[in-house]
């Protein structure tokens, strides 16, 4: 394969002599806002997917409870996506017809969609691969958000937090000619009632390895049976992850051979 | 002219100029691929391995097979974005080659290329 590239290599370069050509452009040029941004998007769904782990099971962690970050995740995907196709020629990613047959015979009919429906030339460009490389890493996002939000289930914890129980200042006002007895007998049953009202409202909480059983069975389970809640569990955080990763690395490792050559 | 401007010394500038070129970018894709490809296996592994897990754990520890299934999908999708990189890395390098061969010759044969460069 190195010969026969070697070999187009020198065709190429005789064809840019004779026509005078200064230098060749198949990629679209490096662009700094796309290096930059899926730079800052990787850190930022690492982020978000180990704190789900961390969270799952607790409110704080459903998906519910998480939807706008997903938004905000896939609108700034979209922003890179709409700036990688203004720069496209509008061929698509084109592959060269060696490394296409090559591909081809590797997969078969398993081939992607874009691969298999690609036109191939010898004059083949690659201005609009980075745009399907960032379709694709917005493709993971989407089903990540599909597994958290339908797949998913754990079953309901504390979030290990220290609960702070709000008590209104004005329910504290003291009674006229009460006594400091009776302010502070009064603040406490304050409390008490508050502590006793978020109880009831947890259904199982798991503080230190105690379990807390609720009083009632929760809405919607059957009896003996436990409450969930859409969640990433930590197993699926990490195979996602990984994978998810490889995505934005396809992506990003484009974009830095096209900043290498660029300095 | 500080080099003889000849068929055999363009030649000879273009062969070194390519090795050096070449040799970095091929590298790069010679070690990005294989290493994805182990990447995949490992995760393909691994998901099988939860979905088990679930099943024999009664739903504690790994994931549903439904979760397993998205999962496969995103593999696939990431096994798609590594064929299309290759491909533009490919590009990519011989982009480099020829402008890094080409500006070589600018600088070596400049007086007699300078009119057509």
């Amino acid at each position: 394969m190195t010969h026969q590239l070697k070999a187009g290599f020198l065709l190429l370069l005789s064809f840019s002599l004779i026509g005078g050509c200064a230098s060749v452009q198949f990629v679209a040029p490096y662009d700094e806002v796309i290096y930059e941004g899926l730079t800052d998007y990787k850190g930022e769904l690492n982020l978000h997917v180990k704190n789900m782990a961390d969270l799952s099971g607790t409110p704080a962690g459903t998906y519910e409870a998480n939807q706008l970050k997903y938004n905000e995740m896939e609108t700034r995907l979209d922003l890179l996506i709409d700036r990688a196709r203004s720069q496209s020629t509008g061929n698509g990613c084109l592959l060269s017809p060696a490394l296409k047959k090559k591909v081809d015979s590797y997969l078969h009919d398993k081939a992607p969609v874009e691969l298999s429906n690609a036109k191939s030339s010898s004059s083949s460009n690659s201005y609009g691969c980075t745009e399907i490389l960032l379709v694709k890493v917005k493709q993971q996002l989407a089903d990540l958000e599909f597994i958290h939000g339908n797949t998913d289930r754990c079953e309901l914890r504390a979030s290990g937090a220290i609960q702070v129980v709000e008590v209104e200042v004005d329910s504290l006002a003291p009674a006229e000619n009460s006594s400091l007895d009776q302010v502070v007998d009064q603040a406490v049953a304050e409390v008490v009632e508050s502590l006793r009202a978020g109880l009831t409202s947890t259904l199982l909480a798991k503080l230190d390895g105690v379990v807390i059983e609720s009083t009632s069975q929760p809405e919607g389970t059957a009896p003996g049976e436990r409450a969930t809640v859409s969640c990433l569990r930590p197993a699926t955080a990490e195979t996602a992850l990984a994978i998810s990763n490889q995505s934005i690395n396809a992506a990003w490792v484009v974009e830095n051979a096209k900043r290498q050559g660029a300095k | 002219m500080s080099t003889d401007f000849n068929k055999s010394n363009v030649l000879k500038t273009m062969k070194t100029e390519a090795i050096t070129a070449f040799g970095d970018g091929w590298d790069e894709i010679r070690e990005y691929a294989p290493a994805e490809f182990e990447k995949m296996a490992i995760q393909i592994v691994s998901i099988s391995k939860n979905v088990a897990l679930y099943k024999s754990s009664n739903k504690r520890k790994g994931y549903s097979a439904q979760t397993g299934k998205v999962l496969l999908k995103m593999q696939r999708t990431a096994m798609e974005g590594v064929f299309v990189a290759v491909s533009a890395l490919v590009l990519v390098t011989i982009q480099r080659a020829i402008n890094a061969i080409f500006k070589v010759l600018r600088q070596t044969f400049e007086s007699a290329l300078k009119s057509i460069l």
